[in-house]
């Protein structure tokens, strides 16, 4: 059976974070590390967008600048995601291809069946739905985005906590006349956050569950990132993902 | 002139192309598709833009879309939430408004 690594909830910069996820790719693929389940949150708040969107197109980047949000490009598809410091747990698995059915849909159905699993254990009854969303009560919780590099397979992920529509749209670009209360309310019919749901659950409650979901039925042993994964983040963070060059390229 | 244009497509997600086209020599000088799609492996968006750039823009929508296929299958990608079809669809929209602006009319 595979034994897999569990990196527990850290908080870090947008460009840290992206970059963690690339250098465990890195470590799993030359088998310098385990298999890796990694949970994390964004400080500060952070936008990110997916590969092939424009991130001046997406996001109102000068207002994040003045508010100290941080901005970042992905290496994986998808749309853009405002991820609030408070707001949301983030995760990454990190493994060989071969631990995953072949499909993209049905590798997507298999991790967020653990995110489903999770939110169960909570009293909030979940399903996967196609192309990349997880819907509770009818409405998205959680949304996922999938690359496969080198034989190595990255899936993150986000599973909303507390939902902030007035902030996630005066950062989404949105034409303003749209974001009206109506639009708000729109919004809100579409997506839902675990404390929508059940209020009483603490953010712990909703980590541990997290954790317990997705490492049932595995070997695991809770690790810490290594020295040379740091040091690759570390270097990543600076010369790709905090770069203009990188974020503004599309 | 650059002309943009964004399409949802039906059950999957939104595409947006956009296309640099130079009236004076009738040529297509730059095509960017960007959306919340997925493409494995992701680099094979430039491959797609390269086949655009360099089509003949007489070309129907239809045989865009087979081409689109054509090099999707030959390079083992994927599409997720994007289809040919759906890419030569929006390509056309967009090019036909870079095109149509109102000093090439007048040519």
């Amino acid at each position: 059976m595979t034994n897999w690594r569990v990196l527990d909830l850290t908080a870090n910069s947008a460009s840290v974070n992206m970059a963690l996820d690339e250098a465990i790719s890195d470590a799993v693929k030359a088998k310098k590390a385990l298999p890796t389940i990694r949970f994390y949150k964004w400080k500060p708040s952070a936008v990110s967008v997916g590969y092939f969107q424009s991130l001046t197109d997406e996001v109102d980047v000068a207002l994040c600048k003045k508010t100290g949000i941080d901005f970042v490009r992905r290496r994986t598809g998808g749309g853009a995601v405002y991820h609030d410091g408070n707001g949301e747990i983030t995760y990454s698995v990190i493994a060989p291809e071969s631990l995953f059915p072949k499909g993209i849909t049905e590798s997507y159905h298999v991790i967020c069946g653990w995110i489903a699993d999770a939110l169960g254990r909570i009293g909030i009854p979940a399903e996967f739905k196609p192309i990349n969303d997880i819907i509770a009560a009818g409405k998205k919780i959680s949304g996922n985005a999938q690359t496969r590099r080198n034989g190595i397979l990255l899936q993150h992920g986000t599973i909303l906590y507390k939902l902030d529509v007035a902030t996630m749209f005066s950062l989404l670009k949105v034409p303003k006349e749209k974001i009206s209360d109506k639009f708000i309310e729109d919004v809100k019919q579409r997506v839902t956050s675990v404390t929508d749901i059940n209020p009483q659950v603490t953010e712990q409650q909703l980590k541990d569950a997290l954790v317990a979901g997705f490492t049932s039925g595995k070997e695991f042993e809770f690790g810490t990132i290594t020295a040379e994964e740091k040091a690759a983040a570390e270097k990543l963070a600076k010369e790709r993902y905090g770069s203009d060059e990188w974020n503004f390229l599309r | 002139m650059q002309g943009v244009h964004t399409e949802k497509v039906p059950g999957g997600k939104l595409v947006r192309i956009k296309v640099d086209f130079n009236p004076e020599d009738g040529l297509i000088e730059d095509v960017q598709m960007q959306g919340d799609f997925f493409i494995h492996p992701e680099e094979f968006v430039e491959s797609i833009e390269q086949l655009l750039v360099n089509l003949d823009q007489k070309d129907s929508e239809e045989s865009i879309a087979a081409a689109l296929s054509r090099l999707v299958e030959e390079e083992g990608a994927e599409l997720v939430g994007v289809t040919p079809e759906y890419i030569a669809k929006t390509f056309k929209t967009a090019l036909s408004s870079a095109s149509s602006a109102p000093q090439q009319l007048q040519q």
